[in-house]
């Protein structure tokens, strides 16, 4: 009967929509224990920062560093960057760019051991 | 001797005139604790004390081959003379005078000629130059004048100077002992060793004692790499001597 029809089409529907919501948030936690667990097996490195007007310097300190294992992402405000050593030590550092900075550009040298890098924005006109 | 830190001596160090202390203790860039600890892993000085404090030492035992000691401890080389009070652990901003009042008390006992402290100077710089420059900072007119003289660093003349150094040179002029500090550029929150160097070359130069620092150089990233974690440790501490502005400034 239709009507019987219509409340069976219902009760399913809202199954399935509970089922799509259990579903993401196993997703969700899943994506978070293994985040865990990554960052667990990440040591972040010591650094000092230098502020100068439009850039900033990072100086990072990773002991005997492997440097073909660098590297570097900048999402909007965030520099990211990961390297290992060559013990085996994974590093992994998350810096916030002052948000004044305008398009910001990095780049990433070896001075006396350390790592360096300089996040440089556009000079305003 | 002050009751607010005790000494245990394993023995009473022989010592000859001029006698000179070093301090290291950690701050910006670990320059002095590098410095001191390079004397004691090479040998130079050997253990003799343990001081003690419930009051103004952190729960903390430093481990030394199996065994639990005080984070704070003395030690005597009998061929350069040299007594060295060396902190295996950053000292809390409110034990910084105590302790201070007792190196004094302590020095006075020993009479040593002169207690010297090495520290770091944070420069923005420091990447981008050489050799470090290092500057001195004396407790009295008298002792300024003598350094004057050497042209092995040059005189740090105006600013200031925080940290667990800053009341040392207090303490000790109020007791009439000379006291200089000897201040290296550096980075403030990562390990400098270079800096270290620099720093044991002047305190070399100065005591008549030779320490071949090219072993501290060539171990430099092992030190970086040991180092961590009580330069963290430190560097939660700093903030507490100064409000958030560098240990050495002008």
């Amino acid at each position: 009967m239709p009507a019987y029809k219509d409340l069976e089409d219902m009760v399913r529907k809202a199954i399935e929509a509970e089922m799509k919501r259990m579903e993401e948030i196993i997703e969700f936690v899943s994506r978070e224990v293994k985040e865990s667990m990554e960052n667990q097996s990440y040591i972040e490195p010591l650094y000092t920062e230098i502020r100068r007007e439009n850039r900033v310097v990072y100086v990072l300190d990773v002991p005997y560093l492997r440097d073909e294992t660098i590297y570097i992402k900048l999402e909007k405000n965030t520099l990211n960057f990961s390297c290992t050593d060559n013990r085996g030590t994974k590093y992994r550092l998350s810096l916030r760019i002052p948000n004044d900075m305008s398009q910001p550009e990095v780049k990433v040298s070896r001075v006396k051991g350390r790592v360096c890098l300089i996040v440089e924005g556009k000079a305003s006109k | 001797m002050d009751q607010d830190f005790e000494v245990e001596e394993s023995f009473v160090p022989n010592l000859r005139k001029p006698t000179y202390m070093i301090v290291g203790i950690p701050d910006a860039g670990l320059v002095g604790e590098i410095a001191t600890e390079y004397l004691i892993s090479k040998g130079i000085v050997d253990e003799f004390g343990q001081i003690y404090s419930r009051k103004h030492l952190p729960t903390i035992m430093h481990v030394d081959d199996g065994v639990a000691k005080s984070p704070l401890r003395l030690y005597y080389g009998k061929e350069s003379n040299l007594v060295v009070l060396h902190a295996w652990t950053a000292i809390p901003v409110n034990s910084a005078y105590p302790l201070a009042k007792f190196i004094s008390d302590y020095a006075t006992k020993l009479e040593v000629s002169a207690v010297i402290s090495i520290t770091g100077m944070p420069i923005p710089n420091r990447l981008e130059i050489e050799k470090p420059n290092a500057y001195w900072i004396a407790n009295s007119k008298e002792l300024a004048q003598e350094l004057s003289k050497l042209d092995i660093m040059q005189k740090f003349s105006q600013g200031y100077i925080s940290g667990p150094y800053a009341p040392i040179l207090f303490e000790t002029a109020r007791r009439k002992i000379n006291n200089f500090a000897v201040v290296v550029e550096s980075f403030l929150d990562i390990p400098d060793p270079e800096a270290s160097a620099v720093a044991l070359d002047i305190v070399s130069k100065y005591t008549g004692f030779t320490v071949d620092v090219s072993l501290l150089l060539q171990e430099a990233e092992e030190i970086r790499a040991r180092i961590k974690g009580l330069m963290e440790q430190t560097k939660r501490e700093l903030p507490t001597y100064a409000s958030g502005k560098p240990m050495t400034y002008a």
